[in-house]
This record gives structure tokens, C-alpha cells and sequence, in this order.
């Protein structure tokens, strides 16, 4: 019999693994029954070996610095990439990667993953009673080609043979299709997790499940939901303002992660947490509404990356057979509801939200090893691959949703006499500016010692199963291949100049923030003002004295704070007139929309 | 040189339809792919089949593409800069006019801050996007009547330059119809 490959499912809040057994994808559970183990890794005072799992979740309150979480949101990432903070201290390398600090040892997030995988390891060893060597890793579709490889780093650190990087909502599709190999259909999956966002549209018959499209945000979560009712919660605990101590905010994330999860049953939810402020305790009714109205701003964020992928598909929504929903944040009713919106149909729940993605993973396993035979995927490339060209443009070589592994080549020639190489500047995604995407690195062309225009070095760029780009150089004369080596070097230049910028703009720091501030609430005043002025009598009919009344005064004030130049005036006039103009605004919006309505039934 | 008609397995025609080829590239799909390998070396072999197979699949999915594919296997080298036919100059000044309003609104869209200038660009935004889904169907039309075409000449025998013509046509299409939908999301963002 072949030797079974584990499915992991390395998530941001969670994670799982499992094999085939018996010709059927089973999860492992720990010694405790649980089939979750969370991903969180915390380090003890005293130093000994790193708690993984559940018991170091349980220190995120009391020790949230040496308490290491969503740690995927940090894999693969560089300086500039990610815009989060978490509540452990982070620094960069000379290669502008991401590390986490703890005592003093700094980490990288690919060791921290390479734990939870090993504690998988175990998991899934002390459950077969043998040795696992294998495995296939998921990650969310969306992730580029340097957060691929830090996962399979991750899984190689760990002691595993990594056979595939899969897509996480391909792999719950592959759950979903198991058992219903005989259908045909067109599916979607909308995966929202701890961290990332999702939505890949497939195609599945007679086993075959193809990839159409795919479109995500590798920054959209639970993670931001919990975020932002912990924001929400702080200013009711603390409110004279300022950001509260770090105990609190820890606790506060424990109180908003239990109030989230219990507001995707009950209608409202009391926190109660003693001793907040000193002896005063904090306590308040949390209503579904009101968390509601909390996320709805990042829960909107899905419906973009669905548009996207359905244009791509070159489908609509009613040409869908099914929405499946995974992912934990899919749990919440406002999250179902936007879906059911977009989709215009009502999503499919059968799947498990936490395990549907680990049980794809491990179907992919006996795909490889041969037990599952009956079952193949194309997958696709999610974000567009190209190199940089005249004028700093972006020329896409091999084009988003291209299904994988895949190839392309381009001919590069000298543009002057004996020129020894060129270097190129290979990126990922999808603006037109090369400057705009993610530049995955460089790479350098070496050229024979001859006249411009007639060294020709043909140049292949594969993307394998894993998602992950080789080069390869061709000499035409000799039809010699060399893997050419894609460096990261760029980076560095760049730190050097990012320091400079810092420094320098520490050092101005304080008259900088209050010009910016400043010439920030001119312009704010600018665009109300004039917005007022041309809304005004396009709605006067709608308005009562009243309403017209008070948006005049506000204009006035804040037309008296910008003579005035007060600062403090200023914002707060902005924001009153802000406020003021809000029914003026919505009644403009209705109005537009009737109009339009109108419009087309004249047209129709 | 590679016949993708035949590399996929299917009829060399100037017209087909996309679900169709889809249907034959996921079952050669099936058959080729590497993840049903048996050892290193047939996985290296299966690995190469199937990037030819999807390059195939590329280039017949796409009508430009397959049109001029399949006039260099009918021997024909099709001229690649475009030159706008006579018939298309309305269309395309007619979209070159839209995409320049409408990417100035987006500019201005961009800048809106507050929600009452926001508001007020509600009624240009859904003017635009109704303006888009009109030149869209237009388009739409057009494509369907290049469809028709080239169906006739399956019907007789295709000729090289005449489906050089039509590709560069397919091609413009293409490109027009991938600009507005990307014009129509950003408006709804």
C-alpha cells in the first residue's frame, strides 16, 4: 500500500490535519478529542519548550507579548506589506522579512509555523501510531508566490516531504464534490477565515474540478471583525480616549472574540469584565444590530473580490448551481446575508466551516498516493505574472486564472554591443504600473560577448501544481537549460532609503502632523462646503425648514473655523456638518436611483 | 508546428464554443495530469503533456487566439499590429469617448471624502454604468455576429486573410469588452 499523505490546513485561527484511511478522508483529533488545535504558540518565561495549541491560547490574555497568534498573516510578508499590529513585538532582517521578538531571539514566522505543523505531526502520529512523512498544506487562494513558499518552508522545517500547496477554497470544494462525483456543476466557495478572504468559482463533472476564476483579499478576516469591536469596546471602556494599556486590550480581545461568536446564535450578549479600570468594572449589552453595524464596513469588503471572479468566469450569479460557505467568519449572519446578496440566491451551510478545507486537503493526499484516483483538479494561477517593461509598465506573461502547472517563454536580446546581461524584474498582480505590484524579484540574463540585438536567450517561466514560479534560461546556440536563480536583492536598496524617509520624517515630526492635519481638514471643509452648496437646491423640496436650518449653520461654522485657523474648531465643524448633510445625502442617493429607474423604464 | 485543434481533441473550426472546449480540455485533463503520475519519470513526462495541453486550451478559448492559430496552420501569417476596420470606427470612438468620461468620474470618485459628495456622484455613476452596459451590449452583439461569420466559412472552406480580418476584429472586441467590465467594477467598488 502507498504511504498515506496528511492534509493540513495551517489556518490563521485554527488548524488541522488528516489522512485517507480506508478509501475516506478522516481529521485526527489530540489527546483532549479536539480535531481543532489553535494556532498559537506561546514561549514561557522561564524558557523551555514552546506551548502549542489550545494551553498557549489560554495565555493570550495574561502574556499577549510572548503569546504568538495569526501568525499566517505575517508568512511570506516583507516590510510595507502588511499594515497590521500585532500585540508581540516584530522587527525586520536585512531582507525587510518580517520577525517576531521574544526575549530577545527573534523568530520568523515560517519557524513559528514549522511548530504548529510538528505539533500537527504528532497529533496525527500518536493517532496512526506511525511514522508520517508526507503531507499536502493548503493556504488561502489569494496568497502570492513568497507566501506559498513560506508555507511549504514551513511544512519542510516541520520534517514533512511537502508534496502540494493547495488552495484552501479548491480543497473545500473537493470536500464538497466527494460525494457527488457524478454531478455537474457549477460551483462557488466563499471562504472567509481568521485572516484572508476568498471566492473561487469551479467547475466540477465527472470528478474533474476545474478552477474559473479566483479573487480574494490575503488582509480580510475574523481577525479585522474582532479588531474592530475591540476599537468599539475601548471607547466605551476608556472614554477620555486614549488607547487603553496592553492588558486591557488582550482582555478586551477575549471578551469581543466570545461576544462574536455568541451573537451568530443570540439576538444580544452581556460583556462583564471586572476590575478594568482599577475596582471599576466594565460591563455592557451588546446587541446583534449593533455588532452588526460595527463590521458591516469590513464585511462589505467580500463583494468586490465575488464581482471580480465572476467577471472573470464571464459569469452570472444565477449561472451558479451552488455558493458553498467555509470558513469560521461564515458563521456570522451578517456575513451569510451579504452572500446570499451578491449571489442572489440563498448559500449552501451543509459544508463544515472549520473542517471542510483539512478533509480537501487530505482528499488531495490520496489523489497523489494513487488512493483516490476517481478525482483530478486543475487549479489556477490567482494573481497575473509578468516583468517589468519600457516606461516601468507591467507586460503579463502568464495571465490570472491560467490553470497550473503552466509555461510561457519570451526571447531576450543585448540592446547594446557586448552587453554581458540584463537584469528583469519579475512581478505578480494586476495594475498596469509595474511599480504598483508585488515584485516577486529579479533576475539576471547572462548574454555571449556579441554585437546589440544578436544574443537571443530564450527564457521560460513555469508555474508548477504548488503555484510556485521556476525559470529556466535557454541558450539557443547550445539548447543548454540553466534554472535561473530569482534573488531578492531589490529589497535591500530600498531599505536603506525607507530608514532615511523614517528618520527623517521623525525629526519633523511634530510640525508635519499638524500641517498634514491641518491641510487635511482644508480639504475635507473644501469638498463639504462645495458639496453642500450644489446638493442644496438639487434637494431643497425634500428638506424640512429645519434640516435646511441646522446644514447652513454648520456651514457657517465651519467657514468661521477655517477664517479663524483652529484646528480643533475645524474637525469638529467638519464632523457636525458631516453629520448634518447625512439625510441630505441619502435622500440625493434615493433620488438618483429613482431617476435612473425611471430612466429605464422609459427606455425599456 | 503544434495543431492545438488536435492536441485537444477537437474539430478544426474557426468557430466554437467556449463550454465545449472546456468539456474536452478537462477530460484530456484528466487523463494527463500529473497528480495521477506513477514515479518521478512519468510525472516529469505527464507534467510536460498537460502545460502543451493547457497552452492548447489558452490559446483555443480564446477567439483572437484560435483564429490566428489556425491561420498559421492554414499557412497564413497573420500581420500582428492592429489597424481598426472601417465598420468598427463608430464603436470605437463611441467607447474611447465613454472610458475617458467615465474614468474621469472614477478620478473624481477617488477624491470624495464625505458622504454627501459621495452622494452626489451617485446620478453620474449610474448614468455611466447604464452608458457601459449599452456599449457592452453592443459589443456583445458584434461578437455574436463575428460568431455567425464564422460559422458560415466552417461551413465552406475557411480563407487565410479573410480570418485574419476577423481575428484582428475578435481581438478588438476582446480587448473593449475586458476595459468596459473593468470600468463597470470599479464603478460599483
Amino acid at each position: 500500500m502507498n504511504e498515506p499523505i496528511a492534509g493540513i490546513d495551517l489556518g490563521t485561527t485554527n488548524s488541522l490535519i488528516g489522512v485517507v484511511e480506508a478509501g475516506f478522508p478522516i481529521l485526527l483529533a489530540d489527546e483532549q478529542g479536539s480535531r481543532l488545535t489553535p494556532s498559537v504558540v506561546y514561549f514561557p518565561k522561564d524558557g523551555t519548550a514552546p506551548v502549542i495549541g489550545s494551553a498557549a491560547l489560554r495565555r493570550r490574555a495574561t502574556d499577549p507579548e510572548r503569546t504568538i497568534v495569526s501568525v499566517k498573516a505575517l508568512m511570506g510578508r516583507r516590510r510595507g506589506d502588511v499594515d497590521i499590529h500585532p500585540a508581540f513585538p516584530i522587527a525586520y532582517n536585512a531582507q525587510g522579512e518580517i520577525q517576531i521578538e521574544v526575549d530577545g531571539k527573534y523568530h520568523s514566522p515560517v519557524a513559528i509555523g514549522a511548530l504548529i505543523i510538528g505539533r500537527l505531526k504528532e497529533i496525527a502520529e500518536a493517532r496512526l501510531e506511525r511514522p508520517i512523512h508526507r503531507a499536502v498544506i493548503t493556504v488561502p487562494a489569494y496568497f502570492n508566490d513568497a507566501q506559498r513558499q513560506a508555507t511549504k518552508q514551513a511544512g519542510e522545517m516541520a520534517g514533512f516531504t511537502v508534496e502540494r500547496i493547495l488552495n484552501e477554497p479548491t480543497a473545500a470544494a473537493l470536500a464538497y464534490g466527494l460525494q457527488r462525483l457524478g454531478e455537474a456543476a457549477k460551483i462557488a466557495v466563499f471562504d472567509l477565515g481568521g485572516g484572508t478572504f476568498d471566492l473561487s468559482i469551479l467547475e466540477m463533472r465527472e470528478g474533474v474540478f476545474q478552477v474559473l476564476a479566483t479573487h480574494g483579499d490575503t488582509q480580510l478576516g475574523g481577525d479585522d471583525f474582532d479588531r474592530a469591536l475591540v476599537a468599539w469596546l475601548a471607547a466605551r471602556a476608556f472614554p477620555d480616549g486614549g488607547s487603553p494599556p496592553p492588558d486591557a486590550t488582550a482582555r478586551l480581545l477575549d471578551a469581543a472574540v466570545a461576544a462574536k461568536h455568541q451573537l451568530s446564535s443570540a439576538e444580544q450578549t452581556d460583556i462583564s469584565l471586572p476590575f478594568m479600570r482599577g475596582t471599576e468594572h466594565f460591563q455592557i449589552t451588546l446587541s446583534r444590530s449593533e455588532f452588526e453595524n460595527i463590521i458591516r464596513p469590513i464585511a462589505d469588503r467580500t463583494r468586490q473580490p465575488c464581482r471580480q471572479a465572476l467577471s472573470d468566469a464571464k459569469m452570472l450569479p444565477a449561472d451558479l448551481d451552488q455558493i458553498l460557505l467555509v470558513g469560521g467568519s461564515t458563521r456570522i449572519p451578517l456575513v451569510r446575508q451579504i452572500a446570499a446578496e451578491i449571489f442572489g440566491q440563498e448559500p449552501n451551510t451543509s459544508s463544515h466551516p472549520d473542517e471542510a478545507v483539512a478533509l480537501g486537503a487530505v482528499i488531495q493526499g490520496g489523489i497523489l498516493n494513487g488512493s483516490m484516483q476517481q478525482m483530478t483538479l486543475l487549479d489556477v494561477t490567482p494573481l497575473s505574472l509578468g516583468i517589468e517593461t519600457f516606461g516601468g509598465l507591467m507586460n503579463v506573461i502568464l495571465p490570472r486564472n491560467t490553470t497550473i502547472p503552466c509555461k510561457a517563454g519570451e526571447m531576450f536580446t543585448n540592446a547594446v554591443d557586448q552587453q554581458p546581461s540584463m537584469l528583469i524584474r519579475i512581478l505578480q498582480g494586476e495594475r498596469e504600473m509595474a511599480r504598483d505590484n508585488w515584485t516577486l524579484g529579479q533576475l539576471q540574463i547572462d548574454f555571449p560577448p556579441v554585437p546589440r540585438g544578436s544574443a537571443r536567450v530564450g527564457v521560460q517561466f513555469s508555474i508548477d501544481a504548488d503555484g510556485i514560479l521556476h525559470v529556466l534560461a535557454r541558450d539557443t546556440k547550445t539548447q543548454q537549460d540553466v534554472v535561473l536563480e530569482i534573488r531578492h536583492a531589490a529589497i535591500q536598496v530600498d531599505d536603506a532609503r525607507v530608514e532615511e524617509m523614517i528618520s527623517a520624517s521623525i525629526e519633523n515630526a511634530f510640525d508635519d502632523i499638524h500641517e498634514r492635519q491641518w491641510t487635511e481638514a482644508k480639504l475635507k471643509a473644501h469638498e463639504l462646503l462645495a458639496a453642500v452648496q450644489t446638493a442644496l437646491p438639487l434637494a431643497v423640496e425634500f428638506l424640512s425648514k429645519e434640516e435646511n436650518e441646522t446644514i447652513t449653520q454648520a456651514a457657517q461654522a465651519v467657514n468661521s473655523a477655517l477664517e479663524k485657523s483652529s484646528l480643533p474648531d475645524l474637525k469638529q465643524a467638519n464632523h457636525t456638518l458631516d453629520q448634518a448633510t447625512e439625510s441630505l445625502a441619502a435622500i440625493l442617493v434615493e433620488k438618483a436611483m429613482d431617476d435612473a429607474m425611471r430612466r429605464q423604464g422609459l427606455m425599456d | 508546428m503544434t495543431d492545438y485543434f488536435e492536441e485537444l481533441g477537437i474539430p478544426r473550426r474557426a468557430a466554437l464554443d467556449a463550454e465545449a472546449v472546456r468539456a474536452a480540455f478537462q477530460a484530456r485533463g484528466a487523463a494527463l495530469h500529473p497528480d495521477h503520475a506513477r514515479g518521478e519519470s512519468d510525472r516529469a513526462e505527464k507534467a510536460g503533456a498537460f502545460q502543451d495541453l493547457q497552452e492548447a486550451y489558452a490559446v483555443l478559448s480564446s477567439t483572437p487566439r484560435r483564429l490566428r492559430h489556425l491561420g498559421e496552420l492554414l499557412g497564413y501569417v497573420a500581420p500582428r499590429a492592429g489597424i481598426i476596420d472601417e465598420s468598427l470606427m463608430p464603436l470605437f470612438s463611441k467607447i474611447h469617448t465613454l472610458l475617458q468620461k467615465v474614468d474621469a468620474l472614477l478620478a473624481q470618485k477617488t477624491q470624495a471624502t464625505s458622504a454627501l459628495s459621495k452622494a452626489l456622484l451617485t446620478a453620474p455613476t449610474l448614468e455611466m454604468e447604464s452608458s457601459l452596459a449599452e456599449c457592452a451590449g453592443e459589443l456583445l452583439e458584434r461578437s455574436r455576429e463575428l460568431h455567425d461569420r464564422l460559422r458560415a466559412w466552417d461551413e465552406a472552406a475557411p480563407v487565410p486573410d479573410v480570418l485574419a480580418g476577423a481575428g484582428q476584429e475578435a481581438a478588438f472586441l476582446e480587448k473593449w469588452e475586458l476595459q468596459i467590465q473593468q470600468r463597470r467594477l470599479r464603478l460599483m467598488e
